[in-house]
């Protein structure tokens, strides 16, 4: 393993250089930024239950780990699933696993949907621990550190209120699927704004649900994409940045990506970074995409020979911050995180 | 023969109500296995659009839906012969409540004649291991989309060795995170991709 180089090195705070990295330009060195939330509660000994209800432990496990393993941005993956939570899916907390939904809010369209109310920030479900969480590391960070903010997709967030039958709703019940769009849509707007009032520098909307695995090109640009850009539209009037994340291989529609109004997009390891930066162009911002599976099971260097190509294949003239292709697992080793960020903290322009 | 062809193609669109109605009309002056193999059939070919990307995910649901719902119907005229039937096992594993994957991995080996047992989802080591000995399965399929349950799959094959069980039972593996490397790291004795892999490795087992 090579040498961290002095801090002194660093011209730039954290939270400029994500800017930087996030305008198309190049800063200093390249950005670093793990997807982590299991993980950094288990770094500081906590459960996972317990960082969920607790403000104190969960700013504590992401200020701590940002710190000490000197990479670029704290975030609040604590409000996973909140949104659809607050609006009447059941979320069962695990101690030491990810939370996840066990009753969905939609069962039946007609019955369900004129119940649905939109979400309050300041009241519903775990929304305001999650705006409490963002405002407590807002002033522990100081502006140096990015605040990088959890939010659903409106196709997501539908997704999470109304469970798997949403795939096949596309299909058969297409247009019920979009009046639910519609609220998750306002309701993301809603919650988004106050993710930046409470101090989010960097807002990431997340859309598993549109995996390139999972829905087509077509699905997407008539669903995910549609709400996306509407959200995108209405959130960039507060200044924020915004990243969007999409699992799975989405290489069939990265022009797409482009068309969102985004500051950035976050890619699945499936998607090759070399392809993305030919399709995208020399400046688009791109974050990604080492593999979480490999960050659990690979050996430090190769996790550094893997952030190392990343970077070669698309950040080599900055745009770029690097990260992992998904949420990385709470048993990935120390070592294997400190590899990819070191990569990073290495690559000076 | 032109009706057959017709139930087929409403299986693929995943049109359950006309496939429905078809179905019933056909078991009455059709052999159900000329039904099944037809519609079997039928579904390998949605696995090859599947995998020229020409169909996504919800389509496969619709049609394995419809596929279900026809099965029903037929399946009470198919003559029994359990014995040679191959049972499977499957389910996602502990810590980890995904679905889908899963789900389609037994619809697709039922209509390929296997005996399935879907134990859900977060499902223990020690259940799957009970189980398949219960049922004398040929076959464990073990789940998960999450780098953090990963290592459940690797558990149940530990479990498996250390109780001088390895032999008794094939252990496939599937799911977004894993690979043939980590089939191979963990002694798995086949990763298959998708759903339809799944199928054909259970159609190929001797």
């Amino acid at each position: 393993m090579k040498k961290i180089n002095k801090k002194n090195n660093e011209k730039l705070t954290s939270c400029k250089r994500v800017m930087v990295a996030l305008k198309g330009g190049k800063p200093d060195r390249v950005p670093v930024m793990p997807f982590v939330r299991d993980w950094a509660t288990k770094q500081c000994g906590f459960t996972v239950e317990d960082t969920m209800n607790n403000v104190e432990k969960y700013v504590f496990s992401q200020y701590y780990c940002a710190r000490s393993f000197g990479y670029d941005a704290v975030q609040d993956l604590g409000g996973v699933h909140a949104e659809s939570e607050a609006m009447g899916s059941k979320l069962k907390i695990h101690k030491n696993e990810s939370p996840s939904i066990v009753d969905y809010a939609i069962k039946d369209y007609d019955k369900d949907l004129k119940k649905l109310k939109i979400l309050n920030p300041y009241k519903d479900g775990r929304l305001p621990i999650i705006l409490e969480q963002i405002k407590r590391l807002k002033e522990l960070c100081k502006g140096d550190i990015v605040i990088d903010s959890y939010l659903q997709a409106p196709f997501r967030h539908a997704a999470m209120l109304r469970g798997n039958d949403i795939y096949r709703d596309i299909i058969k019940k297409r247009e019920k699927v979009k009046e639910l769009l519609e609220i998750t849509l306002y309701s993301q707007i809603i919650y988004g704004t106050a993710l930046v009032h409470a101090g989010a520098d960097v807002i990431s909307i997340s859309d598993p649900t549109s995996s390139g695995d999972i829905i087509s090109r077509k699905q997407w640009l008539e669903l995910g994409f549609i709400y996306t850009k509407k959200l995108v539209k209405e959130l960039k009037k507060t200044g924020v940045k915004i990243y969007l994340h999409i699992c799975g291989d989405t290489s069939d529609r990265l022009d797409t990506f482009m068309d969102l109004g985004i500051d950035g997009m976050s890619l699945d390891q499936k998607v090759d970074l070399e392809y993305a930066r030919k399709v995208m162009g020399k400046k688009f911002p791109l974050i990604g995409n080492v593999s979480p599976t490999n960050l659990m099971y690979s050996t430090p260097d190769e996790v550094a020979e893997e952030s190392k190509i990343c970077i070669e294949k698309a950040g080599k003239k900055g745009s770029f911050i690097l990260t992992s292709g998904c949420g990385i697992g709470m048993d990935a080793p120390v070592e294997n995180i400190q590899a990819m960020v070191d990569t990073a903290r290495n690559y000076y322009y | 023969m032109e009706e057959l062809k017709s139930l087929v193609e409403f299986v693929k669109d995943g049109d359950d109500e006309q496939a429905i109605d078809l179905a019933k009309k056909l078991i009455k002056h059709s052999k159900p296995e000329e039904i099944i193999s037809s519609l079997t059939e039928g579904m390998r070919e949605l696995g090859d659009k599947f995998e020229r990307k020409e169909v996504f995910l919800p389509e496969l649901l619709i049609a394995s839906d419809a596929l279900m719902e026809v099965m029903k119907i037929v399946e009470p005229y198919l003559p029994i012969k359990k014995e040679n039937k191959k049972t499977m096992i499957i389910g996602t594993v502990a810590g980890d409540i995904h679905e889908i994957g899963k789900n389609l991995v037994g619809v697709l080996c039922k209509a390929e004649g296997i005996n399935v047992i879907d134990l859900g989802t977060d499902v223990a080591i020690r259940k799957f291991i009970d189980k398949a000995e219960e049922v004398s399965a040929d076959v464990i399929g073990l789940s998960t989309l999450m780098t953090n349950t990963m290592k459940g799959q690797k558990e149940v094959v530990e479990q498996l060795i250390k109780e001088g069980k390895r032999d008794k039972f094939k252990v496939i593996i599937g799911g977004a995170p894993v690979s043939q490397r980590w089939a191979d790291t963990i002694g798995a004795d086949a990763y298959c991709k998708d759903a339809f892999e799944a199928a054909k490795y259970l159609r190929n087992l001797k």
